[in-house]
């Protein structure tokens, strides 16, 4: 469990380093739930996201994550007797951790099925609340808009101004004044300064 | 990155949220469709085992002497105790030891 919650926060990590939202963080972890995968996936994240990259990335998530084969394979003689709706819904949150405590607990006897669905559910939550830590414990020591692009960053990005610039003072500021103050003059001058930039098709300097 | 492509990043979720279920519920369902035989039976049986020491060996080679010594200490107090918390706290703390030692 303390592994697992090492390994979702290291991946909330990665994320505020590659520009996602805390948002975008989380539902990642939650839709595709890939552990290790999602790390990899993140740590090369295609610069462009083109069809044949998308279908690159799914191709090695599937790779990596090939293990689940021999691991669900292992599970048909315990589970195989339930009915499928049940038990396809319950195998999406099939991993090592509840796998391993199901097949203990089917060692001593055991045979409710609730037991490996209890446990995912468990698993599941402490992931999806590790990578919000991770993002967090991250996103609080790194420079404010360069990792947080919330509107004013996208548009920034969008028209080019150099966000990376502004957020060393604007760190700087937030960690002096606190964060109203900070919101308050990333609104006068950062703001500003996209709409100058944007409307002089100014270059993208922040790249 | 999500900031400058957010149709590619919804683009990229049920790929990799499709390709790891496929993995998830594939296995379960592939074992479904073939009748289950005496061999086969004995294999599955024996594939948690399989799994288990496929996710270690790789541990150990990349770990050196202070992995060994972890899994084995881990190893000693499963078979001598079979409690696997009691397994997990030797193995960590003869890591530590180790990495303190200079090992």
């Amino acid at each position: 469990m303390p592994g697992l919650f090492a390994y979702g926060m290291a991946f909330g990590t990665v994320a505020v380093r590659k520009g996602f939202s805390l948002i975008d963080a989380v539902i990642m972890s939650g839709t595709g739930y890939a552990g290790v995968a999602q790390l990899i996936v993140l740590e090369s994240w295609p610069q462009r996201l083109t069809v044949p990259a998308i279908a690159a990335t799914a191709a090695v998530t599937a790779l990596i994550s090939s293990r689940f084969l021999l691991i669900g394979a292992s599970l048909r003689p315990w589970l195989g007797s339930q009915p499928s709706a049940k038990i396809y819904p319950a195998l999406f949150l099939l991993t090592e951790l509840n796998w391993l405590m199901s097949m203990r607990y089917r060692a001593n006897g055991g045979s409710d099925p609730a037991y490996f669905l209890g446990g995912g559910a468990v698993i599941y939550c402490v992931w999806e609340v590790s990578t919000a830590a991770g993002f967090w414990q991250f996103d609080r020591r790194s420079a404010y808009l360069r990792y947080r692009p919330g509107v004013a960053g996208v548009l920034c990005r969008h028209a080019g101004v150099d966000v990376a610039r502004h957020a060393r003072l604007d760190w700087l500021d937030y960690r002096r004044r606190g964060r109203g103050h900070h919101l308050l003059s990333v609104r006068r001058h950062v703001a500003p300064d996209c709409w100058r930039a944007r409307r002089f098709g100014g270059g993208r300097l922040d790249r | 990155m999500i900031a400058t492509d957010p149709a590619g990043f919804f683009g990229m979720l049920p790929a990799m949220t499709h390709a790891v279920y496929a993995t998830r519920a594939g296995g379960f369902w592939l074992i479904g469709r073939v009748t289950i035989g005496r061999r086969l039976q004995r294999m599955l049986k024996a594939l948690p085992g399989a799994v288990i020491a496929s996710t270690v060996a790789p541990i150990l080679l990349a770990g050196g002497i202070t992995a060994w010594f972890a899994v084995a200490a881990a190893a000693a107090t499963m078979i001598a105790l079979r409690n696997d918390f009691a397994a997990v706290l030797a193995g960590v703390a003869v890591a530590a030891l180790a990495r303190g030692a200079g090992l």
